[in-house]
């Protein structure tokens, strides 16, 4: 079975986008206040997120969620009602951090049926127990009113109003949604008035319901229509119509509440409007009515003022809506405004006596304030201003449709008949090069809306370092270091997963225990630095720590140990050893911790790093600290390219690989006794490595005089580049070549991947560091 | 055509040195006439190169030389199949498509050879078809 509520699957996506968007709010918080102070405004964001939960699980049928989020908001209700109160935060912290991890686990294994939903049965009294410290500890204030018991009939409910009770059958899952929409199904032939239970989308409603019952109060002409509407419902057991007992018939006309004042101005007319209390969203009610008063006349002036607000729901359901209007035609608006969706009431005010009016304005007044104090927490959670977003796919189709675009475009405006005409064609021309302009741009806009930073994935690290001092106690700190370097969107995702291992690594293997640190005489704070920058069309992320360090003879002798050795071990150089930690089944640490396991971890890492066409690097100092290092080709991000032609192949050279262009005078050229091609540039002698030959084209092998030669630079190894001519110099979008190829190896032969051209043609993109590693290209000694 | 059951399958049959072969079609997501294809160095022979199909970069292969038999004539009808190996699009160039054909998947005899590109063997109006298993054919996962 499903875990959500069948018909839900489309909302399945946005759910967990918005929930998890809620939750990385959330520990932003969490980590911001844990060690400050935790103002009104957090508790409110707080308050806020769960709420939103509660009601988004609830509404995907996620019981266990919704009651989850329900119970860690009565424990920041209590918390938000005394502000002043003491109490035992390094508790709450600790409740709301595991709560965020549940129902992050949940969300995130929503989609995925094999995994169960967490049952927490367990988890959740605790938070209850909590809430009712709390309560206690708030001059034991009384908890949470207990479910209300609903008199059927109120003393001051009018005549002609129907009373109909539905029972559902046992094996009804939600009675509340049943009910819900059995309250939907009438609205044809009766007006709703109010339910019992009046509120069907709290928790304790279904158990209401099996318990007493549905009631629905309704206002109608003909009761039999509606019954035998009701009697249809999915799982409806009984359905009967209630008669108030004399006894408790109305005994009194009951004192109509006093109507506060009206506004004053002239040819204004101030309505108020009573929602019944089982409205579910009475903001979007009034939302409605705002709009067809519309039509009426002019609005002057509505409380609450702005309906999207959160706060804008109890205000109706406390004071109703109120709404001043400039307009001739009162009674029709007010006519109206009654036969409103879930009115209750609905009143015309009468203008302000002078002293009536002082006393109105206090009243109005508050729910101001209240709304000031909201509005700095509202601006907080939506800092980022006007944002969208938007499925990662979706943007891949319009990338390709761009390029397509571009393609057409060029096949159009070069089309071969229109060759045929050759003169008369200058309006043509004209609207072509606009044409071009736009589809460049657009191209240009596409492709930039796909990066973000790579701050996303560092973030998320702060809190696994933040849990990792809490139980390890090594008070470790996080250091960021071009946060701001931007990737594409996968490239950002895939490297959540590997950096957790890696600071988790950093943190519990590398980083000594403080007494280990002060016994080395280390004197400065244990550090963990994520870096992140571009190197030669990739994304370079490292983590590098200032912690105890690897001894590589401590890792090649557990390595025999286990058995996992390839070749003699004295043929091991320092960087093989580091390696052998990236292999299946290692691990130094003695004991083995909840955070890093038994060396499962590093090869994963490595392997799923290589999938993406990606590498890892290990350095180390003993005593000194550790730097693991990760490239990532910048995967369908832009690159600046210098296309070339070797022997009749298209190749692109990364610029950023490129120092110098230039071509070759015959005194510049030297030859080797052993026949290797060298060219002294200014004092420099460089190989000379020939695109043709390192790419095994056949053809013709030109004199060095007559091409072009690119001196390129990667990571301290040197050379010069030889091809046939330069073609252009442009944008590419780099894309991975095929997994199908993968047997080739071709990447560390020195091509990473592949781009299309706007013409629709394919180049081949170089990676000049691995080829001059392939090539056998000296690393200069200044920059080991 | 037969009405398509369960146990009812679809084959691409196409031709090869005289010789039917077939991919089951739901494997075969485009046919398309040879476009450019950038030849791609440092890799076997029978892989063309890359084409761009729609955006998207595909390898192409040559289905003859990849199954190691002497080069077939091309002609206008020669074409491109595209199929999807577990994900990952493959263009494979053969000398013409005969036609989509339905069988019944009990009449297949597998190839006992393990590991072959070969999925299985199939009497179609009285011609021997040799269903080739993508996968393998694209070696994928070596």
């Amino acid at each position: 079975m499903s875990k959500f509520d069948a018909g839900m699957e489309s909302m399945l996506d946005t759910f967990v986008f918005e929930s998890t968007e809620l939750l990385e709010n959330l520990d932003d918080i969490l980590m911001r206040t844990e060690s400050s102070e935790l103002t009104a405004d957090d508790i409110a964001e707080i308050f806020r997120v769960m709420h939103t939960i509660k009601g988004s699980a609830a509404m995907m049928g996620l019981k266990n969620l919704s009651e989850l989020a329900h119970a860690v908001e009565d424990i920041y209700f209590v918390v938000r009602e005394n502000p002043e109160l003491q109490f035992d935060r390094p508790k709450l912290y600790e409740l709301s951090f595991k709560t965020s991890d549940y129902l992050k686990y949940d969300i995130e294994n929503l989609a995925d049926d094999s995994v169960e939903l967490t049952d927490f049965s367990e988890f959740i009294p605790q938070l209850h127990e909590f809430a009712a410290y709390l309560t206690a500890l708030s001059k034991g204030e009384e908890a949470a009113a207990p479910a209300a018991h609903h008199e059927i009939f109120s003393a001051d409910e009018p005549e002609g109003v129907r009373t109909v009770k539905i029972t559902f059958s046992d094996s009804c899952m939600m009675p509340s949604i049943r009910a819900m929409v059995l309250v939907n199904s009438v609205g044809a032939d009766a007006e709703v008035l109010s339910t019992i239970p009046p509120d069907l989308e709290a928790d304790s409603a279904d158990d209401e319901i099996r318990a007493q019952g549905f009631i629905i109060k309704l206002s109608c002409d003909d009761i039999d229509p509606v019954i035998a509407q009701l009697k249809d419902g999915v799982d409806v057991e009984t359905v009967e119509e209630l008669k108030r007992p004399a006894s408790q018939a109305p005994k009194a006309e009951p004192a109509k509440p006093a109507l506060p004042a009206g506004s004053s101005e002239e040819g204004v007319t101030t309505f108020l409007i009573r929602f019944e209390e089982g409205c579910l969203m009475p903001s979007i009610r009034a939302m409605v009515l705002k709009n067809s008063l519309n039509s009426y006349g002019q609005i002057v002036k509505t409380v609450p003022d702005d309906l999207e607000k959160d706060s804008a729901e109890d205000e109706i359901a406390k004071n109703g809506f109120r709404v001043e209007i400039k307009t001739e035609h009162a009674e029709e608006a007010l006519a109206m405004l009654k036969e409103g969706v879930n009115v209750l009431t609905a009143d015309k005010l009468e203008a302000a006596k002078p002293e009536a009016e002082a006393e109105a304005k206090p009243a109005a007044e508050a729910p101001k304030a209240a709304q000031k104090k909201d509005a700095p927490a509202a601006g907080g959670a939506h800092g980022s201003g006007s944002m969208i977003s938007v499925r990662l796919e979706k943007l891949d189709r319009l990338l390709d449709l761009v390029a397509e675009i571009v393609i057409t475009e060029s096949g159009v405006t070069s089309s071969p008949d229109l060759r045929e005409i050759s003169s008369g064609l200058d309006r043509f021309q004209k609207s072509a090069r606009e044409l071009k302009k736009l589809t460049d741009e657009l191209q240009d806009v596409v492709m930039s809306i796909r990066m973000v930073p790579v701050q996303t994935a560092f973030s998320k690290m702060s809190r696994v370092v933040r849990d990792m001092n809490q139980t390890l106690g090594k008070n470790v700190d996080l250091v960021f270091v071009g946060a701001d370097t931007e990737a594409d969107k996968s490239v950002v995702d895939i490297l959540g997963d590997p950096l957790m291992h890696i600071v988790r690594n950093a943190v519990d293997h590398g980083i000594e225990m403080p007494e280990e640190r002060a016994a080395a005489g280390k004197t400065e704070r244990a550090t963990v630095t994520l870096s992140a920058g571009y190197e030669s069309g990739e994304v370079v992320i490292s983590c590098e720590d200032n912690g105890a360090g690897m001894d590589p003879k401590k890792l090649l002798a557990k390595a025999k140990k286990n058995g996992i050795l390839t070749k003699p071990e004295n043929e091991y150089t320092d960087s093989e050893c580091y390696e052998l930690i990236m292999s299946a089944g290692f691990s130094t640490n003695e004991t083995v911790t909840q955070y890093s396991g038994r060396g499962v971890g590093m090869d994963v890492v490595r392997k799923n790093i290589e999938k993406v066409g990606g590498k890892m690097y290990i350095d180390s100092e003993l005593g000194k600290g550790s730097k693991f290092t990760i490239r990532i080709p910048l995967s369908l991000s832009i690159i600046d390219v210098l296309g070339v032609e070797a022997n009749g192949a298209e190749l692109s050279v990364p610029i950023s690989s490129v120092k110098e262009i230039f071509r070759a005078e015959p005194s510049q050229l030297i030859k080797d006794p052993d026949g290797t091609e060298l060219v002294m540039l200014r004092e420099k002698c460089l190989r000379v490595i020939r695109l043709a030959d390192a790419f095994e084209l056949t053809g013709e092998r030109m004199p060095l005089e007559e091409g072009i030669l690119l001196y390129c630079s990667e990571d301290g190894r040197e050379a010069a580049i030889f091809a046939d001519a330069l073609t252009a110099d442009q944008q590419v979008v780099v894309k991975p070549l095929s997994i199908l190829l993968n047997k080739y190896d071709l990447k560390s032969k020195g091509l990473s991947g592949c781009s299309i051209l706007a013409d629709g043609s394919i180049t081949l993109i170089t990676d000049i560091n691995e080829l001059f590693i392939h090539n056998g290209v000296r690393q200069l000694e200044a920059a080991k | 055509m037969a009405a398509i059951g369960f146990d009812m399958g679809q084959l691409l049959t196409f031709d090869c040195g005289g010789q039917v072969y077939a991919f089951d079609l739901t494997d075969v997501t485009d046919i398309i006439e040879v476009p450019e294809i950038t030849v791609l160095p440092m890799v076997a022979d029978y892989i063309l190169g890359i084409m761009n199909l729609r955006g998207k970069v595909v390898p192409v292969m040559e289905f003859a030389g990849r199954m190691g038999f002497p080069q077939p004539e091309y002609d206008e009808h020669s074409c491109i199949i595209v199929v999807d190996c577990e994900g990952a699009l493959l263009g494979i160039k053969v000398p013409r498509v005969i036609d989509a054909e339905a069988y019944e998947k009990d009449q297949l005899s597998p190839s006992p050879v393990d590991n072959s590109c070969v999925r299985g063997y199939i009497e179609l109006k009285e011609r021997r078809v040799t269903v080739i298993d993508c996968v393998r054919l694209s070696e994928k996962n070596r």
